[in-house]
């Protein structure tokens, strides 16, 4: 449906509400169109046409469409004028008329041509330094938005609607976009599904390279290849074997049966002879992008734990810890040393399991490096971590992705120089990517602490580096003894069990307390049995209560689970409720959690919080956040999940005072994913379900040992 | 003017202002009257001096077109406070100078302004492919993959 835009009534960085005219209209109807910013190209403005697809209802403000896709068509004719006018910087109306006047219906073709010189002269014929330059300014607005139409028409004239790829395409190839993509027809291997791309490539070298047999081509292969590598890293793996690589080729290569079936070997030769892959001695393959990514990082490191600060005198800095006990408990010997031998070295570790003191000994670290004239540099990955830890060391700590943004933006609250000490808490939670980013700011003198519980699930994302550096002893200290719970069942207790994958002992459940149990079920009745025990534990309230499960399905799954507290929420408290996404329902009083980082928000993939309030005339919500209000918009509500139920990744780096572990078959369960729930509790954990399923689980692997890397720390 | 003119009117011109010359020093100081003819105005008289130094009236142009002469001259009107050889052809001489220059300028400008814009272009083409090398390099580091073009 083209749409004439005639307003904008919401402009938001994560999309758009504007009215416009239906072209073609006999009665020139009138429609709100609601886009999201992922669902469009390029920005509305009054005056142009955009072609918008969606479903369409009828609201209290009339004709509504949500637009499944949106973008701008490229102005024809008087449109021009205008939109030179209201995009180019610098040229206005005045100036834009000037070139109507010049050129009239030829103007688009004019602009095109890019005769800068001539247009130049139009533009500003007594200035012609600043003629110049606005001529040149008009023509690359032009050619953007003529880039950007072409662009989504040659795709769709392929059946392709993403606009996301639209939108990279734009950015990575520009207004060369058609023609390097028909030269190259599986550049799209690394970002899109291989069935897409794979229908795309074989249509594009059957047509436009007017090849017989495409499915034999060399682009494929190396396309096939560059998809492998895309499933590999999603995964969080960086390297495969041959076995498994050809295993994958073969599922994207040989789609039909008269497909050669030596399609993967041949894949992988070419892949070696066009450094697509990389091989290791050990007859394994690396992407090269992530070869890089571990190359530098190693080198960094490397350089890092050659950094020494011998002049410190062990006597001083006992010294100067004991001055800073006072007040509070003393480390102790282990504690002591681990202190010192961070303080000395470049490049530290400090591993220690639930209660034993990480936070405490963080927090002498970071007194006594600033007491010695440095600065300390605070970060974890999820902010709840990031609060505990400023609670815990009195110095502010930060998210990592806020840190990342104050050192991009030279923000005066961010130090990183030769005296820098950047630490970071929950650290077996960085990823390759985000470990690069990081070690990319330092300077030659800049220190790394990395602390955290290698036994706790490896990142989300690709690489391991955190679990690998913790093996080398002369750079890791320990802390073993455990100070909190020391009874037997206590979480350190059972936690500490868990890490050796031993089945530990449980308590009976009894309502409210502390400790960990165990109470058997059925997996029928295991969704029965957790309703029983939320009641008897009070209930989600003051965000006390959380449920870790494995699986998104399933009927103790989080889907089912949420839904299902949602209904009982609703029953109890006789409250409305507002329709998110993905078919989410929200009422207030509910807990949550947000999607994504959201570093204006102060939000992050991962926070928690619960619904304030509600409104059901616009579907928006107010929710608080670690006691702050913020407000979510309907379009926002794609970034909140119901939160009575959430997965062990997500809750990492949080943490409530009880927590409910559904315990069912499921591969996902291995020991490190029971040890990072049981320690997401701080008073009470409650399993319910198989203790076969408990048992089996503690059989598997670590699941960080089972990720293959090509990093290595000899 | 041919260049044997020049010499030929210098010759006769330096002994003549030499002899003004020298009838302006003879006079006492405090009271001295002009010794190189002048007109009504006050202007150098270059009739006069033409006919005194035995040139033809054709010749007086030289007196305002070339300057080896008129400077001559002039340098001794000033001392003897009478105006200089109309400057209006001088002028003219110069205007032409001037306006030669000027249109070499612009045309100068009009190749630069040119120049100017396709730099300008290049300027623009260089920035959007800084901003598409920016996003390679931000995609391999975010992704560990490597687009294949």
């Amino acid at each position: 449906m083209e749409i004439c835009v005639t307003k904008i009534i919401s402009q938001k960085s994560f999309g758009y509400i504007f009215k416009g005219q239906i072209l073609g209209s006999p009665t020139s109807a009138s429609v709100l169109v609601k886009v999201t910013s992922q669902r469009m190209v390029g920005t509305p403005a009054v005056g142009e046409i955009w072609d918008v697809n969606g479903p369409e209802t009828m609201t209290a403000w009339g004709r509504q469409i949500d637009a499944l896709t949106a973008a701008r068509n490229l102005p024809t004719g008087n449109l021009v004028k205008k939109f030179l006018s209201d995009r180019c910087p610098g040229i206005g109306p005045t100036r834009s008329q000037r070139l109507w006047d010049r050129y009239g219906m030829d103007l688009s073709a004019v602009l095109t041509e890019s005769n800068l010189h001539e247009l130049a002269k139009v533009i500003e014929p007594d200035r012609p330094i600043l003629g110049s330059r606005l001529a040149s300014y008009v023509v690359f607005s032009w050619k953007e938005a003529k880039a950007e139409s072409d662009l989504i028409t040659w795709f769709q004239g392929f059946g392709i609607d993403d606009f996301f790829l639209v939108r990279v395409c734009l950015k990575l190839f520009g207004d060369k976009a058609p023609q390097k993509i028909t030269k190259s027809p599986y550049i799209f291997s690394s970002m899109l599904d291989w069935a897409k791309c794979d229908r795309f490539g074989l249509k594009i070298l059957s047509e436009s390279h007017q090849l017989d047999k495409p499915h034999l081509a060399p682009e494929r292969l190396l396309g096939a290849i560059d998809s492998s590598m895309r499933d590999v890293l999603a995964e969080g793996n960086t390297c495969v074997t041959k076995t498994d690589l050809q295993k994958i080729l073969a599922k994207k290569l040989i789609r039909q049966k008269d497909y050669p079936s030596d399609l993967p070997v041949r894949a992988i030769a070419l892949a070696i002879e066009n450094n697509a892959i990389i091989q290791t001695k050990e007859n394994k393959f690396l992407p090269p992008g992530a070869n890089y990514l571990e190359n530098r990082v190693k080198t960094i490191l490397l350089a890092i734990s050659d950094l020494e600060n011998s002049n410190y005198e062990k006597s001083i800095l006992e010294k100067i810890i004991n001055e800073l006990s006072k007040g509070y408990n003393p480390p102790d010997e282990e504690q002591l040393l681990a202190i010192i031998s961070v303080i000395k070295q470049g490049l530290s570790c400090l591993v220690g399991g639930a209660g034993t003191g990480k936070t405490t000994t963080l927090r002498y670290i970071v007194h006594l490096w600033k007491r010695l004239g440095g600065n300390v540099l605070l970060c974890a990955l999820a902010g709840k971590a990031a609060l505990r830890l400023s609670q815990s060391t009195g110095v502010i700590a930060k998210t990592i992705a806020m840190t990342l943004r104050d050192i991009s933006d030279n923000s005066h609250d961010v130090c990183i120089d030769d005296d820098t000490l950047f630490i970071i808490d929950e650290a077996s939670m960085l990823d390759l990517p985000t470990m690069y980013k990081i070690l990319k700011t330092f300077t030659p003198r800049t220190k790394l602490l990395l602390c955290g519980d290698p036994a706790q699930l490896p990142p989300i994302g690709f690489g391991l580096i955190f679990h690998k550096l913790v093996h080398d002893n002369s750079i890791t200290s320990r802390l073993t003894k455990v100070y909190r719970q020391t009874e037997t069942s206590g979480i350190p207790y059972v936690a500490s069990k868990i890490r050796k994958r031993e089945v530990p002992e449980f308590i009976e459940f009894s309502g409210i307390g502390q400790g960990v149990s165990f109470i058997d079920s059925s997996i029928e009745s295991i969704p029965n049995v957790i309703e029983s025990v939320v009641a008897e534990l009070g209930g989600f309230n003051n965000e006390e209560l959380l449920i870790v499960t494995a699986t998104n399905g399933g009927s103790s799954g989080i889907e089912d689970l949420n839904k299902k507290f949602h209904d009982i929420h609703r029953e109890i408290n006789k409250c409305a409720e507002i329709k998110g996404f993905l078919g989410q329902y929200f009422s207030s009083g509910e807990p949550v959690i947000h999607l994504r980082n959201d570093y204006k928000r102060a939000l992050f993939n991962g926070s928690l919080g619960y619904i304030a309030e509600i409104n059901t005339e616009d579907n928006s919500l107010l929710a608080n956040f670690d006691d702050e209000m913020v407000n979510f918009e309907h379009e926002q509500l794609i970034d909140l999940y119901l939160a009575y139920a959430i997965t062990c990744h997500k809750c990492q780096g949080s943490q409530v005072k009880r927590i409910i572990i559904p315990i069912y078959k499921t591969k996902l369960m291995d020991p490190s994913w029971i040890y990072t729930a049981i320690t997401r509790a701080t008073d009470q954990v409650v399993m319910i379900g198989d203790r076969c399923q408990l048992f089996n689980a503690l059989q598997r692997n670590f699941s960080a040992s089972t990720r293959q890397v090509g990093f290595n720390w000899n | 003017m041919s260049k044997s003119i020049l010499p030929e009117i210098l010759s006769k011109l330096e002994p003549y202002l030499e002899e003004i010359d020298k009838q302006w020093e003879a006079q006492p100081e405090d009271n001295r009257r002009p010794t190189l003819p002048f007109t009504g105005d006050g202007k150098v008289n270059v009739r006069d001096i033409t006919k005194a130094i035995g040139l033809r009236q054709s010749q007086e142009q030289h007196f305002f077109k070339k300057p080896e002469i008129a400077s001559l001259v002039n340098a001794l009107a000033k001392i003897q406070g009478i105006k200089p050889i109309g400057s209006r052809a001088v002028a003219d001489q110069i205007d032409k100078v001037v306006s030669n220059k000027l249109s070499k300028v612009s045309s100068e400008k009009n190749d630069l302004a040119r120049a100017l814009a396709e730099k300008d272009g290049e300027i623009e083409a260089l920035r959007a492919e800084v901003v598409s090398l920016k996003a390679k390099i931000e995609f391999i580091e975010n992704t560990g993959l490597m687009i294949r073009e």
